[in-house]
């Protein structure tokens, strides 16, 4: 046998080792069905939906990590992205396997008891995409269903990949990138329907939802979040503006099993200026009531009518049944920009009170309690006139903005992460304000003002008894979401790099872990052969990175009680036959 | 209420952190080169360096064509480009000037606001004339600055320029 036939062979039985290992470790990773998303909440050891359950609580029934032991939580594992770009996907788990996206929604599988990547895919990027790119190239997870993984490059598309493989197995075209729409969500699986929606209401896109078969691809609906003329609510927009108006649907929807309704939040109006669209505007900065099925809308809500101060209300509703006032409400719960948390009754969209999450809210002298509509404050509507309105509170990043707060049921606490700042806003002069598709259409001017020692407040919310429970206090903005467990702990990291966790009924601090960068993602907990762990992507990016600088760094941190060295955390393959790239042998 | 931070009496720390940002983007190797080859006495660095050429010519020699060409990424040549103008047909002309405001507010100001954000602040930058023209027309790979040489016509850029030159004084 010649040297030449021996090296081949040598390398063939090496790939048939790989292949062997990978069908091996993956072979166990079964399909996702319809019934595994709607049983979510039963399922303790993956974490399947965006926000674990389809009621979006980002709330865990697992209970090993408890408020006694957590402050023995230690690092298991990282896994670095390898990019610079700001991180703010949840991750999903399913069957031991992670998924996770990092900027320019690159998707990584990874083996989720000691991070050994499986796959990763890359999508094609336009090299001028960041031309259309208002908030940087961020992306905020993958959907699962069968054997596909669902998600949306920047460039509007929706990519299904293998879950076995990360092969892409179909793709379609969502909408045109270079007139600005761009997508950043996690799309929601819901039976056969993948529903995805879009971002661009900074240049002047007309927002939608649109669902595609989960299977072939093929697209079910579209629904605009602005009417056309003829159907109802297109007299709230004067002449064209319409077309133009924005109401992105830049995050995910929440699902509602029971009545089948599917609820997403939209966006800002478009231009800015809200004295160049006249009228409500409806469905900006709104929540809206779908049927997954059709598409139809059954309601909706407008947190902001004619919004001129960018709130958008894309934050996904939180739904649970509460108690208020002694009457049993199924509610849906929304944290706004605008600085409100709402109270919905989400069966028919009535509203049952809104509270506000900061101090000093001075865009809106109140809001009515039996409506919910707003009694503006005409003084801080900034005009088509390039005078400059100040202090606006809050300043356009919010309240709070996209990233999830979380629900605990066990004590009917929202946890909310609220940020207490300002803005100044000046509005251009009509002439030089002009729609040209693919261009910044805002026609305003910006800057944002720290009002104090501290911008971000970790707040817990009683919502049935509509009192403030604690507040945990940061120098910087808080933009991650947030988890909590019934062994009474709340988990969220700051921009100052660290996660952290609190005890869910005081508040006390109880461990907190340096990640090296600020945290814009949203902790999951999942558990694997009965081992509970907590992860989090750490990653400065985002809209964040535009109010400080901090290191930048991308990594995922997976927290458990155990170290490394014990247990299934230190199986996997890492001997040379499986690192990709290593040095050719020498022979 | 107090604004405890206006933005004109921040003082503009951007240009420092962008040069920690170019730094820190070719990490580890420049943090290697900046602070640990001054510790390594020269015999032992001579070592370190010999070993490594020998293990990565070795690896050449005796790499399969495939390993070869994968370690080969296709690198945008950089050539030099031809421009319309020498120096800005534009500058200090008022009318133009408001176009390159409009064009920087449409185009730029949501990365690099009135003074830096997500990209440098370009009322602040070193670049000038065509080094500035290049930024924009081919981007910078690997960061958000896109390339720009599809949207945007070379006058355009320099009214950009000639905005940002008269908001400077
Ligand atoms: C999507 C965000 C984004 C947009 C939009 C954008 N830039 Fe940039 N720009 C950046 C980033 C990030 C850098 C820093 C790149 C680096 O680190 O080398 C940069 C760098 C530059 C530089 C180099 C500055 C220096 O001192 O090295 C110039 C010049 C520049 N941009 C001009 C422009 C102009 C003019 C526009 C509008 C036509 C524009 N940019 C739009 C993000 C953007």
């Amino acid at each position: 046998m010649d040297q030449n036939n021996s090296r081949k062979l040598r390398r063939s039985a090496f790939m048939a080792t790989l292949i062997f290992l990978g069908m091996t470790t993956l072979a166990a990773a079964r399909p996702v069905s319809s019934d595994d998303l709607m049983n979510a909440a039963g399922n303790t050891s993956d974490w399947l939906n965006h926000g674990r359950t389809y009621d979006m609580q980002r709330f865990s029934p697992l209970t090993q990590i408890n408020p006694c032991n957590v402050n023995n939580l230690r690092p298991i594992w990282s896994f670095a992205v390898g990019n610079l770009d700001g991180l703010e996907a949840t991750p999903l788990v399913h069957d031991g396997i992670m998924y996770i996206t990092s900027a320019y929604a690159h998707v990584f599988a990874l083996d989720a008891r000691n991070g050994r990547k499986l796959w990763h895919y890359t999508p094609d990027v336009p090299k001028d995409l960041g031309t259309v790119l208002c908030c940087g190239p961020v992306n905020r997870g993958v959907a699962l269903r069968g054997n596909l993984v669902y998600v949306t490059p920047l460039d509007a598309r929706l990519v299904a990949l293998n879950k076995d493989t990360g092969q892409v197995v179909w793709e379609k075209k969502i909408d045109d990138w270079k007139a600005g729409y761009t997508t950043t969500a996690a799309p929601l699986v819901i039976r056969d329907h993948v529903i995805v929606g879009v971002a661009g209401g900074e240049y002047g896109i007309r927002g939608h939802i649109k669902s595609y078969n989960a299977k072939s691809g093929d697209l079910e609906w579209t629904t605009y979040t602005i009417p056309a003329p003829g159907e109802p609510g297109n007299d709230t927009w004067p002449g064209d503006t319409w077309k133009t108006g924005g109401a992105a649907t830049w995050n995910t929807g929440t699902y509602d099993m029971a009545s089948n309704q599917l609820y997403w939040g939209t966006g800002n109006g478009a231009p800015w200026v809200a004295e160049l669209r006249k009228g409500d505007n409806l469905w900006i900065a709104a929540l809206l009531s779908l049927n997954p099925d059709t598409g139809k809308i059954n309601w909706g809500f407008q947190y902001t009518p004619n919004d001129a101060w960018d709130y958008d209300g894309n934050m996904p509703p939180i739904l649970a049944d509460i108690t208020y006032e002694g009457k049993k409400i199924k509610a849906a719960m929304q944290s706004n920009r605008n600085g409100f948390f709402y109270v919905l009754n989400r069966e028919n969209g009535e509203f049952i009170y809104a509270e506000p999450t900061i101090e000093g809210i001075n865009w809106t002298h109140g809001i009515d309690p039996k409506t919910g509509r707003p009694d503006v404050n005409q003084a801080m509507v900034p005009k088509a006139d390039g005078k400059t309105v100040k202090p606006i509170i809050p300043g356009l990043e919010g309240g709070t903005n996209w990233f999830g707060f979380a629900y605990n049921p066990c004590l009917g606490y929202a946890i909310i992460p609220t940020n207490q700042w300002a803005m100044s806003m000046t509005g251009y002069k009509p002439e030089d304000i002009t729609y040209e598709p693919g261009q910044i259409y805002m026609g305003m001017d910006f800057q944002m003002y720290r009002q104090g020692e501290t911008i971000g407040h970790l707040k817990a919310f009683d919502v049935q008894n509509r009192k403030w429970v604690w507040d945990i206090a940061s120098p910087l903005p808080f933009f991650a979401g947030v988890l909590t467990t019934k062994s009474g702990l709340v988990f969220t990291g700051d921009q100052l790099g660290f996660i952290f966790a609190a005890d869910v009924k005081s508040g006390k601090m109880l461990w907190r872990y340096q990640t090296g960068s600020g945290i814009n993602a949203s902790p999951i907990t999942y558990a694997l052969d009965g081992k509970q762990y907590i992860a989090i992507l750490s990653g400065l990016g985002g809209d964040p990175s535009f109010y400080f600088q901090n290191p930048k760094g991308g990594t995922l941190f997976v927290f458990g009680l155990d170290s490394l060295d014990s247990g299934a955390a230190a199986a996997g393959n890492w001997e040379v036959e499986h690192i990709e790239g290593a040095l050719p042998n020498l022979d | 209420m107090i604004i405890v931070n206006p933005s004109p009496q921040v003082p503009d720390r951007s240009r420092y952190f962008n040069r920690l940002r170019n730094r820190l983007r070719v990490w580890p190797w420049n943090h290697y080169l900046l602070f640990r080859t001054r510790n390594l006495s020269a015999p032992c660095g001579i070592g370190v360096l010999s070993l490594v050429s020998l293990v990565a010519a070795l690896a050449l020699l005796s790499a399969p064509h495939w390993a070869l060409a994968q370690s080969h990424s296709p690198k945008k040549a950089s050539l030099p480009r031809e421009w319309k103008y020498q120096a800005n047909p534009f500058a200090g002309d008022e009318k133009t000037i408001h176009e390159g405001l409009n064009l920087y507010r449409r185009r730029c100001k949501i990365c690099h606001g009135n003074r830096g954000g997500r990209g440098p602040n370009l009322f602040a930058t070193q670049l000038a004339g065509h080094e500035f023209l290049r930024a924009v027309m081919e981007g910078r790979d690997g960061t958000q600055m896109p390339a720009w040489e599809d949207k945007l016509s070379e006058e355009q850029v320099w009214k950009i320029m000639a905005y940002i030159i008269a908001a400077r004084s």
